[in-house]
Order: C-alpha cells, then structure tokens, then sequence
C-alpha cells in the first residue's frame, strides 16, 4: 500500500535490528592508538572487578555514569531536517538539534507552541498567522520571521528531494508580517496543518543555508545550526555522534550536559549495552522484553500513531469483492497477534485510525469479530465455491497467493504465519513469501504482491493514511491506485477541509464505519512502542520516542 | 623473480576487472533498487525519476560501469549514496578499526596455535592431544554470534568486568589506549576462536609429517639436542601450510569480521561492508569489492613470494 513518511525508517532500523546488518566506525584517533596495540595484556584486573561486582551483591545491574545521556540510533545520521538522509536516525538527531514553530504537547501529543509562542486560524480557515516569541539559534542570531519563510519555500519548492512537502498540503505561500509575524496562506482551507507542522518541519538558519543545495548542504551538515535545546558538538563517522546543551535555548538550558547518540545497529548489543550500563535507551519487539528486564532497567510503553495490516492487492481479481475481504478479516486471528505475539501491549482496532488520534478515533466502532462460520457464509455470498479443496473465486480463479513479510523480524514473521493459518480455515492457500527489506519495499510500490504484512507510522491526523484509500488523492501517492471507493474519497475530501476537531470529528466517524466495511486492507492492531530505559533517566513522558526527544532538556539523570 | 611478479600484477588488473564487472552485475540484477530511493517519504514517481537521474541510474549500464571505471583510473571510489561522502573516505575512517581487531585476532591465534599444534604432533593421541582435538572441534563449529553474545552476557553484563560493546566508553573525556584494549579482549577473542582451532590442527597435522621426515631421523643421529631438531629443522618446516592458512585468512583484515562487528558494535569494515549492501549503496558496495579484492590479490601475492624465503626449494618463475 501507500508509502508513508516515516515508515520506511522506522522498519529499516527495526529490519536492520532484527538480522545483523550495520554499521559503525572508527575515529581518527584509533589510527593513532594502533601502533600501542601489539601484544597487550588486560589492563583490568578481572578478579579484582569481579570482587568488587560481588560485594555490591548485584549479579547484574547498573545504569551508566557518564554525565551523558547515551542513545542509540540504527545508523550513521547525516543531519539534513528536510531531506532526511538516513531515515529515523536522522530524526531522531534532528529533534534534539532544531526548534520548530509548533510540537507535539508531551502528554497529549497534540500541537503545542515551540518557537511560535502563539498562532491564530482566520474564519475561513486559510490563514495562519504565527507569533514568533524571543530566540536564537546556536550561532547567536535570532530566529526571526525570515527564517521561516525561507525554510518553508525550501520545503515547498520543487527540486527538494522527498521531504515532508506533500504534508504541507495546499500550502501557498508564507509571508513575513514583521520580525516576528508570520503567515501561511492555503490555497483551501487544510484541517491538519498544524499537526502536520509539528510533524518533522524545523525552522533553519537562513543565514547559514542560503546559496547551498539542500539536497547535498555538505558545509551545513558538517557544522549544522538550529535552534534546538542541543548544538552540535562532534560527529564521529560511524561511531557516535555528541550534541551539547545549549544555554541560550528560549526554554532554558538542557539539564543532561549532553546527548551522545551511539550508532549500534544490532538490537541485541543494544540491549546487552543497555544491561550493562553503557546505554540508557532501546527501542524493541515484543518477544525482545523478557530479555530486556533487569534491575537496572524500566520498562515503558508508549502511544505511538501507527497501525498494522495485511495490505491487500485490491487490484488482483481475487480480493476486488470487499466481502471476500471481510471474510478475510472475519477469519484473521487478530486476538491470538495481540495476545500471543505483541503480549497486549496495543489494541486491536477496525480501521487505519487508531486511539492516538483521540478526537477522531470512534471508540465505539468494533473490529470485526474473530468468527470464520459468518467469514464462510460471507464467501458464499460473494459466489465463492470450494472445488477440489481449494476455494476458488465466482471467475473460476483458485485462492492460491502470497502473504509478503520482509525477512528478519520476529513480530511480522508471527504476524504473517497467523494470517496464513487463519485464511487457511477458508479454503484459501496462501503462501508465505519472505523476502530481502528493498525488494519487499520496492514490490509493494509496484503493486507486485497480493498481500503483505505492513504497518504505518503516521502524523497524528486522520488524514495522514488518506494516501493509502482515496484514489483521487491530490496526487501524493500516484504509485497505489489500488482502491478506488467514491465514498471513501468524499469522506477524505470533507474531512481535510475542515478546519477545527468539531466539525471533522462526524466526518471521520463515517470514514471508519465505511473503512471497516469495505477492508481495503485487513486492519489488525495499534501496536505501543516498546522501549527500555536506564534506570537512571527521568521525565521522558508518555509519547512516542520521537515526539518525546523534543523535551529531552526536561529530562534529568539521577546519579 | 621481477619477471613473476610483473606478470602476476598484469594478471591481477584482470581480475579486478573482472571482479568489478562481476559484482556490478549482480548489484544490478539483484531485485529492488538504492535505499535512497525509499528513505525519502511520499516520493511521487516523477520524484523518484528525478533521483534516479541525479545518480545517474537512467543511463545504460555499461555506460554506468565504463564511468566507474574511468572515475577508478582516477582513484575516485565516488560518493556514497547513503552519507554523501567520498567513499575512499568512509572506508579510510573504518579500515584502522577493522585492521586493529584483526591484528590482535591473528596475533592471539598463532600465539596458542603453534604451541599447541606442535605440542600436539609430539605425542599425537596422548592425553593432551585427545582434549585439543575436542576443544578445536569445538572451537570451529561454535557460531560466532553465539559465543560473542555469550561472554557479553557473562563478562559484560553478569560480572561486569568487561565493557559489552563498542570501541571505546562513550563519553569519556579522553579516549585512552587501555579503555580500547578493554573493549578490544572480546570481539579479538571470539574472531581468534576459530582461527585459532583451524591453525592448530593444521600446524599439527603438517609437523606429524615432517617429523616422520628422513632429513629428521638424519637429524637426530647426528646427535643434535631434541630441542633443535624440533625448532630448527620441523618447525620451519611445517609452517608453509600454515603461511597458505594465515595468508587465506589475511582478507578479513581489510574486509573486515561482519558478525563478530555487528555482534560488538565494533566500527570496522565489517559493517560497513553489510550497511552498503542493505541500503543497495552501489558506489560503497563497489568501492569496498574493490579495495579488499585488490588486498586479498596482493596478499597472495605476498604469500607466494614468502613462500620462497621459507623453502629454499620452491623457486617462482
């Protein structure tokens, strides 16, 4: 289905994670260290430690002591925000580097004013006018009106490779009021502005980007200046990456001196180094928690926009009946994917819009029962027969497909077996077919594939998955025009008019009961986020890790 | 001898290319294209054409590898689509890190390999040899991502006594010699392991044959001392499987141990190596085939001449 921002990083590092793939790399000063290398002895006495472990009477058991706080990221990370070079590494750099107008509030996730102190919304819903409060950006200068003006039109402008452009929707222009005033004007009127704005849109230097490309700024990654709670320190090609507090950020300086972000692309190094006490941070797959608690470590579970599916072909003849669709659904054993694979860390839920999207999201709305005898009498209605054991469409075409899981993660691979023996109970005979990250990636854009396990990290905002269901969609995702629901598109195009949670929130209640009636795809679970702190670290809230990196200068160490 | 090698080089410029040529086919056959094209969100396909034209990727294929090629003649390895960075840069920044970890492996493995090998072909099937023999066995069949996570979870996280992962403390103010060797013991300890079994059988195996040698009987009727016997004429001897052994061995130095990397977030080649190839970063895959083929060719040219220092009688022509 649709591919959607922050999707593709989020699972490259989980699929980096879960097989051995990564990366890391050496300082100069290693080179250096070489010639002192040659037959060397333990510089540790190991009995003494090990005395010294015992005496503690901890087996296990210690955060680290650094005065840092020590955070893993999957990759090396190229600091471009408007790019994003290397996909969730960069963003998650790139939160505690850059200030944006507006950011996600830390309990409720909803816009909150970062360097806009302030915002007003015109009646027809057109004009957004922001006022900026006092700040500056690492390098001394103000933040000023100009800036973002001119990061917006480098978002905006054409030969900007990728970024969040298309988020921005029927942005038209920004115009600079005075110094501290400015306004976006829309085209029409654009209901999740603000939540896209706060999704991953920094406001840039103007000063120090004007006259590079952004698509390759090499002198801006190099030495990059935002006006972030941290500046940047020293970036060691593989290896780490150190950000400093800054003093002067406009809400008070950082409390942890520093963030040291440690490219390890291995989960479970992460999670030795974790145990060890030599990381305070790390993200993982259900199965991963038994073997991530430990005395010095707590547990946390966070609520982070995202769903998971069974994409669906909807162009293949065999899945074009929704009923066929919704037996599918009907017969899917979404429990047993709660229960026994994600241990009921989520919730199951009927249609792309999950509980994060709290105004949107119809608690009401049931998922389909788990009940395969109505799953079979809806086959028979779409004129579905058994013959020679296998089901076979009203056309004559058996059900013999695919189910695509990309290769080396525990969780889709569960996912992908329970589907499989799921439809199995209809007759069906699908087929698991594991494939290398790129090439599942790239079959799933080409609409080569009849189903697949996928899941998608989106803004907070019901109209973040639109690309993935309304076939007349302004465009973003010309690749998937696999479902095509004149009312599904008019639902779409009510709700992103619309500019106040109010008047959206019965239009978006419709969607769900249409999306969960026609299935485009089998919608499964909203999954939390699963991380493991050290035991040491404070005040990291109840959101997604990428929402709550933006305050981690509110976050202390204990000693 | 000049002559040799002379054409040995000329040889090895034509398994370069063909080495090039090979893995540029592949890299291009494989399924799914660059991760470029994928980390960038909500790419249109006008979008993604934009790219692929921007990394030249629309043009024919030989035309791509002649390009390559030419930019090689200049010792331009290009830019990395993933870090936009030369690659002649990222794998210098990585190759210190690779070559100390396979240093110290090697070193540790021939240090308990020879003794034990030769100790061994003294009184093969004795006591002493029955349980080397075991612990070789053992030592080639363990997956190194096994024993590596084990003495994390031993030496690292139970007792504490050595840093999990990584290269050096984080944080630190100084990064200090004895702070890398600390984080140095394990990830050198499990890539020796299965060296080490390796060369001890060989060492053994090789002077179990010498020491039946005539030479070695001649030897001691002479009358000289078991001791020099033993060093001065077997030994030497019976190194020249294990020179072929070690000089097999060398490549990883420069490509470095992918797992034994990965398993201790050791910034080597290694990694590098399986980053290039998951994200489909074809200037870094290309450029890393490049440069460890071109070790792995000069090693074993190196190799083939040593040869001639230890045994006078092979003689290169």
């Amino acid at each position: 289905m649709a591919q959607s921002p922050d999707r593709l990083p989020r699972r490259a590092f989980l699929k980096r994670a879960a097989a051995l793939g990564g990366m890391a790399a050496a300082g100069g000063s290693v080179a250096s260290l070489l010639a002192a290398c040659g037959g060397a002895a333990t510089p540790t006495s190991s009995t003494a430690a090990a005395t010294a472990a015992a005496t503690k009477g901890a087996a296990s058991g210690a955060a680290p002591t650094v005065n840092a706080l020590l955070f893993p990221i999957g990759s090396n990370a190229t600091p471009n925000p408007v790019t994003i070079p290397d996909g969730l590494s960069t963003i998650l750099l790139d939160k505690n580097l850059f200030a944006q107008l507006v950011r996600p509030d830390p309990n409720t996730d909803q816009p909150a004013p970062d360097l806009a102190k302030s915002w007003e919304v015109s009646q027809d819903g057109l004009t957004y006018t922001f006022h900026l409060r006092d700040a500056v950006f690492h390098d001394n200068t103000p933040v000023t009106a100009s800036d973002v003006k001119f990061t917006m039109d480098l978002i905006m402008a054409p030969s900007t490779t990728g970024g969040f452009r298309t988020n921005m929707g029927p942005l038209k222009a920004t115009n600079v009021i005075d110094d501290k005033t400015v306004q976006m004007v829309m085209s029409a009127p654009y209901g999740p502005f603000l939540t896209m704005l706060q999704y991953n849109i920094p406001v840039l230097p103007e000063h120090a980007l004007a006259g590079q490309d952004i698509n390759k700024p090499t002198k801006f990654v190099e030495n990059p200046i935002g006006a972030g709670p941290y500046r940047w320190k020293e970036s060691v090609q593989g290896d780490h990456i150190t950000v400093t507090a800054f003093d002067k950020y406009w809400d008070g300086a950082p409390a942890i001196p520093q963030v040291i972000y440690e490219i390890i692309a291995d989960v479970d190094t992460q999670i030795a180094k974790l145990k060890a006490g030599e990381l305070d941070f790390v993200m993982v797959e259900p199965s991963q928690i038994a073997s991530i608690q430990g005395t010095n470590v707590q547990m946390s579970y966070a609520n982070q926009t995202n769903y998971y599916y069974m994409g669906i072909n909807d162009q293949n003849p065999l899945f074009k009946d929704y009923r066929v669709r919704q037996a599918m659904s009907m017969a899917l054993n979404r429990q047993s994917m709660l229960q026994d694979v994600y241990l009921n860390h989520g919730q199951l839920i009927a249609s792309p819009i999950d509980p994060t999207m709290t105004w949107a999201f119809d608690k009401s709305l049931q998922p389909w029962p788990y009940d395969v005898s109505q799953a079979k009498a809806l086959l028979q209605q779409a004129g579905c027969t058994v013959k020679n054991g296998v089901l076979t469409s009203p056309t004559g075409q058996p059900y013999n497909f695919k189910i695509l899981v990309d290769i080396g993660n525990p969780t889709r691979k569960q996912f992908g077996l329970i589907a499989q023996q799921s439809w199995q109970q209809l007759g069906m005979k699908p087929q698991m077919d594991f494939e290398e990250f790129n090439n599942w990636y790239t079959q799933i854009g080409n609409m080569k594939f009849d189903t697949a396990v996928e899941w998608w990290i989106t803004p907070n905002d019901p109209n973040a998955v639109r690309g993935g269901y309304d076939s007349q969609n302004d465009g973003t995702d010309p690749q998937h025009p696999n479902f095509d629901d004149p009312q599904t598109n008019q639902l779409f195009a009510q709700g992103v008019a619309q500019s106040t949670p109010a008047t959206r929130t019965p239009i978006y209640d419709k969607l769900q009961a249409r999306l969960k009636q026609m299935q485009p795809d089998v919608f499964m679970l909203f999954p939390q986020e699963i991380r493991g702190f050290s035991s040491r670290v404070h005040g990291f809230g109840p959101i997604g890790i990428r929402d709550a990196l933006y305050y981690t200068y509110r976050w202390t160490l204990s000693a | 001898m000049s002559r040799y090698i002379l054409s040995r080089l000329v040889q090895s410029v034509i398994l370069l290319f063909i080495v090039a040529l090979i893995t540029f086919a592949l890299i291009h056959a494989a399924p799914g294209g660059p991760g470029i094209l994928m980390s960038d969100q909500k790419l249109t396909a006008q979008q993604m054409h934009q790219i692929e034209v921007a990394l030249g990727l629309t043009r024919p294929l030989y035309i791509q590898f002649w390009d390559w090629l030419v930019q090689l003649a200049h010792g331009n390895l290009g830019i990395a689509y993933t870090s936009d960075l030369p690659v002649t840069q990222m794998i210098a920044v990585r190759l210190p890190a690779t070559l100390l970890l396979g240093a110290s492996a090697l070193a540790l493995s021939l240090v308990v390999a020879i003794p034990v090998g030769v100790i061994t072909a003294i009184k093969p099937r004795s006591v002493v040899d029955n349980i080397t023999s075991a612990l070789s066995f053992i030592g080639v069949s363990v997956p190194v991502f096994w024993l590596g996570l084990m003495l994390i979870i031993v030496f690292g996280i139970q007792w504490k006594v050595l840093p999990a992962a990584g290269m050096y403390t984080e944080g630190a103010s100084v990064v200090s010699t004895g702070d890398i060797l600390r984080h140095l013991i394990m990830p050198a300890f499990v890539l020796a392991t299965a060296f080490m079994a390796g060369f001890s059988r060989y060492v053994r195996t090789s002077m179990i044959d010498v020491l039946s040698q005539p030479y070695i009987r001649t030897a001691r009727s002479k009358g000289l001392s078991a001791r020099v016997v033993l060093y001065r004429h077997a030994l030497r001897n019976s190194m020249i499987p294990l020179v072929t052994m070690v000089g097999l061995a060398l490549p990883l130095l420069i490509g470095g141990a992918a797992i034994t990397e990965q398993v201790f977030a050791w910034p080597g080649m290694g990694q590098l190596a399986v980053q290039a190839a998951y994200a489909h970063d074809y200037p870094l895959i290309m450029g890393i085939t490049i440069v460890v083929a071109a070790a792995v060719i000069l090693i074993n040219l190196v190799t083939d001449l040593s040869y001639v220092l230890i045994d006078p009688r092979i003689d290169l022509k």
